[in-house]
C-alpha cells in the first residue's frame, strides 16, 4: 500500500525543527559538535525515535506494512525491554497555594510518601495570584520537600485552565529553570490570562501553542522534560474528542495522557458519614461550552473511572486504534482531605499574598471533603528504569503505567511477546509496540502479584477478574469527533480462584493478520454491568456510580494502558 | 447584554406536552438570546417572568459564542417588565424554587407577535442584533430544549414516586442513567428542581440511581464549579 497522502509532513523531527540535530537522515559523524551533543541530549530525554510519538506507526513503513494510512508525528509508545522498577505517583495535588485547597506542600509530600508513592507533582491551579505570586512562592516549599524527603520525588507543576477546555497537569524536570518556564507558560497560556474576548478557535489555538511552548523549551535545553495530562477529562464534556487529538498531535513529546480515574474519590461516600455526592465530583450537566455530541453517560464516573477510559470501545479506544499513543493515570486531585481534623487558618489574603495561610488542627473531623491524601486510594504505577525525576519522565511518556484503585493488586507485569519465547525479559511491555511478520503467532504473558497486604482501608483486596481488551488498529480517522472504536472489545475474561497467590496468564493472540493492541483491566468483581456499547463488546464492565452512595472501596479496578502488535 | 427575539407559531405535533396539561395549539413561541452563558443565569432570568409562560425551554446554542438561548411558549401579553428582573450581566445566583403556574395565560394563544412586547429586558433598539438573531430563531424553531417550566413543574417537589412524576406534569417518560428501568413505585428525590428534555417530540426526564434505592434527577441544582480559581 502506497504512502496515503502528499502533502508534507509537520511532524517535529522534520519540518517543525530545522535543527540537524532533530533530523535523523544526518548521521552523527556530519553533525557539528554542539549539534553531536545537542543530539545526545534529544535522544536521552527521550524526544528522539521511538520514544517520542504520536503515532505508533511513526517508524519508516511501519504503516505502510501495516496497510493503514500513515499518520503524522514521530514513533511512539517505546521500545525498552527488560525489567523496570515500578514507581507509585500522583500528578494532581494541590496545596495551600489554590485558593480551593489549604495544605502545605510538605503536609502533601509527607503523607503522599508515608502512603507508599515514590513521586508526586504539586499542581495547585492557574490564576491570576498563582501567576503572579504563587508560581515563585511555591518553589522553595519544594525544594524543602525534596530535601525534606529524599526518598519521595516532588515534581514542580500546576493545574493549567486549559483554553477553551478542561484542566491539566503540566510539569517539568527540576532544574535551574523550572520556575521560569512554568511562570512564561501560565502568564501566557493559561485560561484565566485570555482576553475574554477571544472566540472558541482562538482559545483552541492558543491550547495548542501552549503544549508546543513547552515542548520548545525542552529542546532549548531551558528544562530536561515537560509533560501534560488532561485532568478529569469528561467531566464537564468540554474537551472535545478533536481537542485531545490536536492537543496530542502539537507535541506528542509533551501531551501524553488524560486521567484514566479523576480523583475525589470520597466525594460519592453516603451521608452523613460522608459528602453524599457524586464519585469524582462529576455532577455536571452539559452546558454551552459542552461538545454536543457527548451523551449523558459520559458525565459520570463508571466505578470510579472517567467514561472515556470506562467505555470499552469509547474515546480512549478510538485513541488507541488509529495507532495514537494516549495513556491513562489516576490521581488523588486531593485539596481537602475526608476526615481529615484541620481547617482553613482565619485572615488569609489569598488575592495579595498568592497563598492561603497555613491550616489548623481543629479536631473536627471533615465528613464533607472528597478527597484522599495523595497514595491513600488511586495510584499511577510507571515503570522506570532508575529512581529518578527523569526514569519517571521517560516511563510515564512511555506508556509503561498502569493504574490502581485501593490497591486492587500489588504487581503486575504485561508483556506481548512472539508466542513461545521463553526469555522474560524479552517481551515488549504497556505502552510498547511489538513489531512481527505477518503471520507470526504472538501471545500476551500476564504475571499479577495478588495484594497480600492491607489496603489504607484496613483490609486485603480481592481480584476477581482479569479481562483482556483487544481493538483492531485502523488508522488515522477522518472525523477527529470521533469517540468509538467499534472494533474494540473484550475478548477474554479469567476469573481468579480465591486464595490464589498470583495470576500466570498466557493468552494467544492468534497469526498476525491484522494490526492490533491489547489493553487489561481488572476488579474486584463487586459491581458491574454491560458496557455502553452492549453485551457482546463488555459483558461486564464498571457500573455507573450511583449519586451520594458510591463506596469508593466496594468498587476497585485496575486498568493498564495498551501494548500494540504490528506487521513488519 | 444584547437580545433578539424570534417568533414562531406552534403548529400541531410540535412542543406538545401529552397529557391534560397541553400547551394550546397555535400558541405563539418566542425565541429570545440574552447570551447567557450559564444554564442557571438563563433559568434565573426565565424564572423571573411575570406572569410565568406555561412553557420554557433552554436551548445550548455554539455561535456567536457559546452561550444559553430561551425559547417561551405562552408569555402573557400583560407581562411585567418592572416586577421581572432584567438579564444585566451574568448571575451565579440559582433559579428561585418559586414554582411557576401552570395555567395557561389567555393572551398566550393566537397570533404571533402579540405578546412580544411585554417581555422583560426587551429593548426594540437591541433587536437588530444578528449575531443572536440565528440562536433566537433556533429557540423558537426548536423542539429539543430542556424545560424549565411546563405544566405540571409546581407540584414536583419533594419526594415523588416515578408514577407521580408522570400523573401531575407534561413529563412523558423517566429513562435511568446506565439502563435500568424505572419502576412506576421508585421514589425521586426532587431536590424542587426538575429539568426534563424534549427529545422527539416526548419531554423526557433523566434520573440517576441514588442512595437508598432511590433516583434523584440527573441534573443538578448546585454543581460543582468548574473551578474555584479564575
Amino acid at each position: 500500500m502506497g504512502h496515503g497522502h502528499e502533502h508534507a509532513h509537520d511532524d517535529f523531527t522534520a519540518a517543525a525543527d530545522v535543527s540537524p540535530a532533530l533530523d535523523l537522515s544526518v548521521p552523527d559523524s556530519e553533525l557539528s559538535p554542539s549539534d553531536v551533543s545537542r543530539r545526545g541530549f534529544l535522544r536521552s530525554a527521550g524526544l528522539l525515535g521511538a520514544g517520542a510519538a504520536a503515532s505508533v506507526f511513526a517508524a519508516p513503513g511501519v504503516a505502510e506494512a501495516a496497510g493503514v494510512a500513515h499518520t503524522h508525528g514521530p514513533a511512539g509508545g517505546g521500545t525498552a525491554k527488560g525489567g523496570f522498577q515500578w514507581l507509585a505517583g500522583d500528578h494532581h495535588i494541590h496545596t495551600q497555594y489554590s485558593s480551593d485547597a489549604m495544605y502545605r506542600v510538605l503536609d502533601q509530600a509527607k503523607r503522599g510518601h508515608a502512603y507508599g508513592l515514590d513521586w508526586l507533582v504539586i499542581t495547585d491551579h492557574g490564576s491570576n495570584a498563582h501567576a503572579k505570586i504563587g508560581v515563585d512562592k511555591v518553589n522553595p516549599d519544594i525544594l524543602h520537600a525534596r530535601s525534606a524527603l529524599p526518598g519521595l520525588l516532588t515534581f514542580q507543576g500546576l493545574e493549567w485552565n486549559i483554553p477553551a477546555a478542561e484542566h491539566a497537569t503540566v510539569f517539568v524536570h527540576p532544574g535551574k529553570n523550572e520556575v521560569s518556564v512554568l511562570k512564561q507558560f501560565e502568564q501566557t497560556y493559561d485560561g484565566s490570562q485570555q482576553p475574554t474576548t477571544n472566540t472558541d478557535a482562538q482559545n483552541e489555538a492558543q491550547a495548542v501553542a501552549g503544549i508546543k511552548f513547552l515542548g520548545e523549551q525542552v529542546r532549548a535545553r531551558k528544562v530536561e522534560g515537560a509533560l501534560f495530562f488532561a485532568n478529569h477529562p469528561a467531566r464537564r464534556g468540554v474537551d472535545s474528542p478533536h481537542e485531545v487529538r490536536n492537543w496530542r498531535d502539537a507535541d506528542p513529546t509533551v501531551a501524553v495522557g488524560m486521567e484514566g480515574a479523576p480523583g475525589h474519590q470520597a466525594a460519592g461516600i453516603k451521608a452523613p458519614n460522608g459528602r453524599g455526592g457524586a464519585r469524582g465530583l462529576y455532577d455536571n450537566s452539559p452546558s454551552a461550552a459542552s461538545f454536543a455530541g457527548y451523551p449523558l453517560e459520559s458525565y459520570r464516573t463508571w466505578g470510579g473511572f472517567d467514561w472515556m477510559t470506562a467505555t470499552v470501545g469509547g474515546l480512549w479506544d478510538s485513541l488507541l486504534a488509529e495507532g495514537r499513543a494516549w495513556w491513562i493515570t489516576a490521581n488523588s486531585d486531593s485539596h481537602v482531605v475526608y476526615l481529615d481534623q484541620s481547617d482553613h487558618a482565619p485572615g488569609s489574603d489569598f488575592e495579595a499574598n498568592g497563598k492561603l495561610n497555613d491550616p489548623i488542627y481543629t479536631g473536627v473531623t471533615n465528613t464533607s471533603a472528597g478527597d484522599f491524601w495523595p497514595g491513600y486510594y488511586g495510584r499511577t504505577n510507571v515503570g522506570a528504569s532508575s529512581f529518578s525525576y527523569k526514569a519517571v519522565m521517560d516511563g510515564l511518556r512511555a506508556g509503561r503505567v498502569w493504574v490502581d484503585h485501593g490497591r486492587l493488586i500489588k504487581a503486575l507485569d504485561a508483556r506481548v511477546r512472539v508466542a513461545g519465547d521463553p526469555r522474560a525479559a524479552s517481551g515488549t511491555p504497556l505502552g510498547g509496540v511489538l513489531q512481527v511478520k505477518r503471520g507470526t503467532s504472538t501471545e500476551l504473558t500476564l504475571d499479577i502479584d495478588l495484594q497480600d497486604m492491607p489496603n489504607w482501608a484496613t483490609f486485603v483486596p480481592t481480584l476477581k477478574r482479569v479481562d483482556v481488551i483487544v481493538g483492531t488498529v485502523t488508522g488515522p480517522v477522518t472525523d477527529k469527533d470521533t469517540f468509538v472504536a467499534p472494533n474494540t472489545k473484550v475478548v477474554k475474561s479469567y476469573e481468579v480462584s480465591p486464595g490464589s497467590q498470583r495470576v500466570t496468564i498466557k493468552y494467544g493472540l492468534g497469526r498476525l493478520d491484522k494490526p492490533f493492541y491489547l489493553r487489561l483491566r481488572g476488579t474486584d468483581g463487586n459491581r458491574s454491568q454491560p458496557g455502553l456499547m452492549g453485551a457482546g463488546v463488555d459483558l461486564v464492565g464498571p457500573k455507573l456510580d450511583a449519586i451520594g452512595d458510591a463506596d469508593p472501596w466496594g468498587d476497585l479496578w485496575f486498568y493498564t494502558n495498551p501494548i500494540w502488535v504490528l506487521p513488519k | 447584554m444584547t437580545i433578539y427575539r424570534s417568533a414562531a407559531a406552534l403548529s400541531a405535533g410540535t412542543v406538545t406536552p401529552a397529557g391534560t396539561l397541553a400547551v394550546p395549539v397555535g400558541a405563539a413561541v418566542i425565541g429570545v438570546s440574552l447570551g447567557h452563558r450559564e444554564l442557571a443565569e438563563a433559568d434565573h432570568w426565565i424564572l423571573s417572568l411575570l406572569p410565568a409562560p406555561v412553557l420554557a425551554c433552554t436551548h445550548l446554542v455554539r455561535e456567536p459564542f457559546p452561550h444559553v438561548a430561551i425559547s417561551l411558549v405562552g408569555a402573557a401579553s400583560t407581562a411585567s417588565p418592572a416586577t421581572a428582573s432584567p438579564a444585566t450581566g451574568p448571575t451565579t445566583t440559582g433559579p428561585t424554587t418559586t414554582g411557576p403556574a401552570a395555567a395557561v395565560p389567555e393572551a398566550a394563544a393566537g397570533g404571533s407577535g402579540g405578546s412580544l412586547a411585554a417581555l422583560p429586558g426587551v429593548d426594540a433598539a437591541l433587536e437588530a442584533q444578528p449575531a443572536l438573531r440565528a440562536a433566537a430563531d433556533l429557540a423558537a424553531a426548536g423542539q429539543s430544549g430542556r424545560a424549565v417550566i411546563f405544566p405540571g413543574v409546581a407540584s414536583l417537589v419533594g419526594t415523588l414516586s416515578v408514577a407521580d412524576v408522570l400523573a401531575l406534569s407534561a413529563i412523558d417518560r423517566i429513562e435511568i442513567l446506565g439502563g435500568e428501568v424505572p419502576d412506576p413505585d421508585a421514589l425521586v428525590e426532587t431536590n424542587d428542581f426538575i429539568r426534563p428534555q424534549y427529545r422527539a417530540g416526548q419531554l423526557v426526564l433523566t434520573a440517576m440511581p441514588a442512595a437508598d434505592g432511590r433516583l434523584v434527577p440527573f441534573e443538578s441544582r448546585t454543581p460543582t464549579p468548574c473551578c474555584a480559581a479564575h
